[in-house]
């Protein structure tokens, strides 16, 4: 039986380059754009948004990664949604999608790819979305994504920008992922692991559709830089300072021990370095700092809505099934810092 | 001098999570074997100090150009040879299961509760660890009138620590006053695992 997380060092967002490599990497970059263009990189959105008319505009996204899981249909499921997640969090519809290959040889010819790619075209079926094509190489480490396009109507986009004073956040899915693939890779923690591999395998679908019909200031989906990361993203693109309340956040179960265990990736200690606008309460035990920073693979939508809807909201969402929907902090005007966090 | 084992996991060159997962093996095969991990990036240094310290070990750390040596010592349980450690710490648990102490009369087993936590400030001989389970997990939480003793035990290195389901059936999660929050996985652990005394 294959172990695909044999393969890799590090797996899934958390083989991410950190945020604060490449942000010195980019500034050397020239840029290239137009006025068509309603959202790229600069903006630390989620995803590319490009008007074609005063009513259309395309939504662009790509995302892939090292295996997280040792199942090749989950793999291909995993890395599936979380493409797809990005044009969700920008509030588009996705149209079509294409496989992003990297494999060695001796595992395709296993029929490992087979099931990645089967297992990524059962979750781009349920989006509604088309697969159109892909391009593949030999790789000693597998690698495996998507590159996605959705539309959206370029008056409803849903930005990091626009959070308001007063709102409360919403978050569509547990946190802990990074820290449960690393107890995967250990054979540790069954129950949290399973749970983390069940929701990285679910889209955003469902949850975007259900908050549609509620006013969404702001949204973005919490991958690889961390729910801490993705807060400061919003919070700075709104200027305003969110409030992460520690205890309401959902974790999976054994994240906690799983983490004070040892079992943090690599890549949230360089979160925790890049991301420095952030108060923490003195108070709460070091733990919660791995999983403040813990990099996510195919993460929850964080919403900003006004106080009046979330209880709602989080109701809506739990009635069809989005079981982790939970509201997790509040929009407080700036006090000098993105985000601060308290008990 | 020492009969005591010591083992070395050298891990340098492998990522997170592989030293910690290492290390595990060796520390499960050998609980009372001094471990030193050595490592060659701060990641895996970090998360192998994790490592140990929930698992009760005394951590030390040194380096050595690129490599890190991070030595694990059992806690010793025998008295200290030489007299100036402030508190003797036994390696015992306790399972707290309700909020009055005893069968019988509950009114009666709320004083001796109150009783039982002033003494246990007082106490030589410290449990290293206290669960609490079902309603028990309502005296740590704010309005519990042996939260003062129970931060005081906290302070003196007791590990104070509640169960997160029963605090969530209570609505209770966002009021707990000392100590952490933990779950089945560990509680059981510790039930199997540990010289476990059940109030």
């Amino acid at each position: 039986m294959v172990r695909l997380t044999d393969y890799v060092t590090s797996g899934g967002c958390a083989c991410k380059i950190g945020p604060h490599i490449l942000e010195r990497v980019l500034k050397s970059v020239t840029s290239v754009t137009n006025e068509r263009v309603l959202a790229d990189m600069t903006g630390a959105d989620d995803a590319g948004v490009y008007k074609i008319s005063d009513t259309l505009a395309l939504v662009q996204t790509l995302d892939f990664f090292t295996p997280v899981v040792n199942d090749p249909v989950l793999f291909g499921k995993i890395a599936a949604a979380n493409a797809l997640s990005d044009v969700y969090a920008m509030g588009g519809t996705p149209l079509t999608a294409m496989n992003i290959v990297g494999f060695p040889i001796s595992l395709v010819e296993q029929g490992v790819l087979t099931d990645v790619l089967n297992g990524a075209a059962s979750i781009v079926a349920e989006s509604g979305a088309a697969i159109v094509g892909g391009h593949s190489i030999e790789n000693k480490e597998p690698i495996f994504g998507m590159s996605v396009t959705g539309q959206v109507d370029p008056n409803h986009i849903w930005k990091n920008k626009g959070a308001q004073v007063g709102d409360v956040l919403v978050l569509t899915k547990r946190i802990g992922t990074g820290i449960m693939n690393n107890a995967l890779k250990a054979d540790l923690f069954p129950t949290g692991t399973a749970q983390a591999v069940a929701s990285m395998s679910t889209l955003n679908r469902v949850a975007a559709e259900v908050a549609h019909n509620f006013t969404i200031h702001a949204c973005t989906d919490v991958t690889g830089f961390s729910l801490m990361g993705h807060s400061v993203e919003m919070a700075s693109a709104s200027n305003v300072t969110i409030h992460i309340k520690t205890y309401d956040i959902p974790l999976f179960d054994d994240v906690i021990e799983a983490a004070q265990m040892g079992l943090v990736p690599a890549a949230s200690y360089g979160n925790r370095k890049a991301i420095t606008d952030v108060q923490v309460d003195a108070n709460l035990d070091g733990v919660w700092t791995d999983i403040f920073f813990d990099p996510q693979t195919s993460g929850g939508l964080l919403f900003s809505v006004p106080a009046t809807e979330g209880a709602d909201l989080v109701k809506a969402l739990l009635d069809v099934g989005v079981e982790g929907a939970t509201i997790v902090g509040a929009v407080e005007s700036f006090s000098g810092l993105a985000v601060r966090v308290t008990k | 001098m020492s009969n005591t084992n010591e083992l070395t996991v050298d891990v340098r060159g492998s990522l997170c999570p592989k030293p910690v997962i290492e290390t595990k093996k060796v520390s499960d095969a050998n609980p009372d074997a001094i471990i030193t991990t050595i490592v060659d990036n701060e990641v895996s240094r970090d998360n192998i100090e994790k490592f140990g310290k929930s698992r009760g070990y005394d951590v030390a750390i040194g380096q050595d150009g690129i490599d890190f040596f991070i030595k694990l010592t059992p806690n010793v349980e025998t008295a200290p040879e030489t007299g100036c450690k402030p508190m003797n710490y036994s390696d015992r648990i306790i399972l707290m299961t309700k909020d009055y102490l005893g069968e019988g009369s509950e009114e009666l087993g709320r004083n001796l509760m109150k009783t039982f936590w002033v003494c246990m400030v007082e106490a030589d001989v410290k449990p290293s660890t206290i669960y609490f389970i079902n309603s028990s997990v309502k005296m740590v939480t704010n309005d519990s009138v042996h939260l003062d003793n129970i931060k005081k035990l906290a302070d003196l290195g007791v590990e104070i620590a509640a169960c997160g389901i029963c605090l969530d059936y209570y609505g209770l999660k966002d009021q707990v006053g000392v100590g952490s929050i933990t779950n089945m996985y560990a509680i059981t652990d510790a039930i199997v695992g540990e010289n476990l005394v059940k109030l």
